[in-house]
């Protein structure tokens, strides 16, 4: 099952995605794909947040700011392990703007990371951000950051089995079912 | 209690005032506001919560906000920890209510309840 959880800032989306792995994958291997990358106080701070919210659900960390497609999720025993990305606008903004980033491929190098990861996985979920409604006019780099995040948010839509939008902790269903 | 979420300029405050009108609730509009103002006053993000669950369980409240959080993660770092306060504490009166309301275009979809 591929599942794509996205919302606002702030709202539930993270506790809602890490319950639902849980629940998919019941006593299956998890992996949690980590994508910030600590740069500075603030997001290390969320980094730990979002550690203690994970301790105690038996997942397995693996930090990957770039390069989706490098990811290895291995079976074990003949058996897909599931994992939980976390998330599309981190990474989006990682390849973008990073020295070392995929820049101008952004779009195709996390797509096609996505899509192995959906290989080698029995249960996906991938959590990304709606960064598109306040109306204010950006420049240049920021309204690309828009454009490329969007245009994942739809390749993510039309592959997953389900797409949900999570407001204030309350799960809505945009395509297929709440599981 | 019910909260009704949705962007600015919506008819949030009309759709509550048409629900008080029919169950003689009160109207607290504005929740991210006050969350604002309070977070400028110097108030803590769980002290806010207390105070405004408090107001909720006083019964037949109706709370409306903003839905604040679906833009760009703001530069200001005061910006970011109001978004962030708003939408922790706008999570938790959603789990209080008995119903939620989602209102685009003065069109209220009910979410919960």
């Amino acid at each position: 099952m591929f599942v794509t959880v996205t919302g606002g800032s702030g709202s539930g989306k993270s506790a809602y995605s890490e319950d639902l792995l849980l629940r998919l994958s019941g006593n299956g291997k998890r992996y949690y794909i980590a994508t910030m990358y600590p740069y500075d106080d603030e997001s290390r701070k969320r980094i730990a947040r979002h550690r203690d919210m994970r301790r105690g659900k038996g997942f397995e960390t693996v930090e990957c700011p770039l390069g989706l497609k490098e990811v290895e999720l291995p079976a074990s025993g003949g058996e897909k392990p599931s994992a939980l990305l976390e998330c599309m606008s981190n990474l989006a903004a990682n390849e973008l703007y990073m020295e070392e980033g995929a820049k101008d491929r952004a779009v195709q190098e996390i797509f096609s990371g996505i899509r192995r990861l959906a290989g080698q996985t029995e249960h996906l979920v991938v959590v990304t951000n709606e960064v598109f409604s306040d109306g204010i006019a950006y420049e240049e780099s920021t309204k690309e950051y828009q454009r490329i995040l969007g245009e994942l948010n739809q390749k993510l839509a039309s592959l997953s089995d389900s797409f949900v939008e999570v407001v204030y902790g309350i799960p809505l269903c945009r395509k297929g079912e709440l599981l | 209690m019910i909260l009704i979420i949705g962007g600015a300029f919506q008819g949030k405050s009309a759709f509550a005032k048409s629900l008080a009108d029919g169950c003689g609730g009160q109207v607290f509009a504005g929740v991210h506001q006050y969350i604002r103002q309070a977070l400028l006053d110097g108030m803590e993000k769980e002290e806010i919560e207390r105070e405004l669950l408090s107001r909720a369980a006083a019964g037949n409240m109706i709370f409306t906000a903003d839905e604040i959080g679906y833009g760009i993660v703001p530069l200001d770092p005061f910006e970011r920890k109001w978004r962030e306060a708003a939408g922790r504490i706008l999570c938790r009166l959603a789990a209080e209510a008995g119903e939620v309301y989602r209102v685009v275009a003065g069109i209220p979809q009910k979410i919960k309840g």
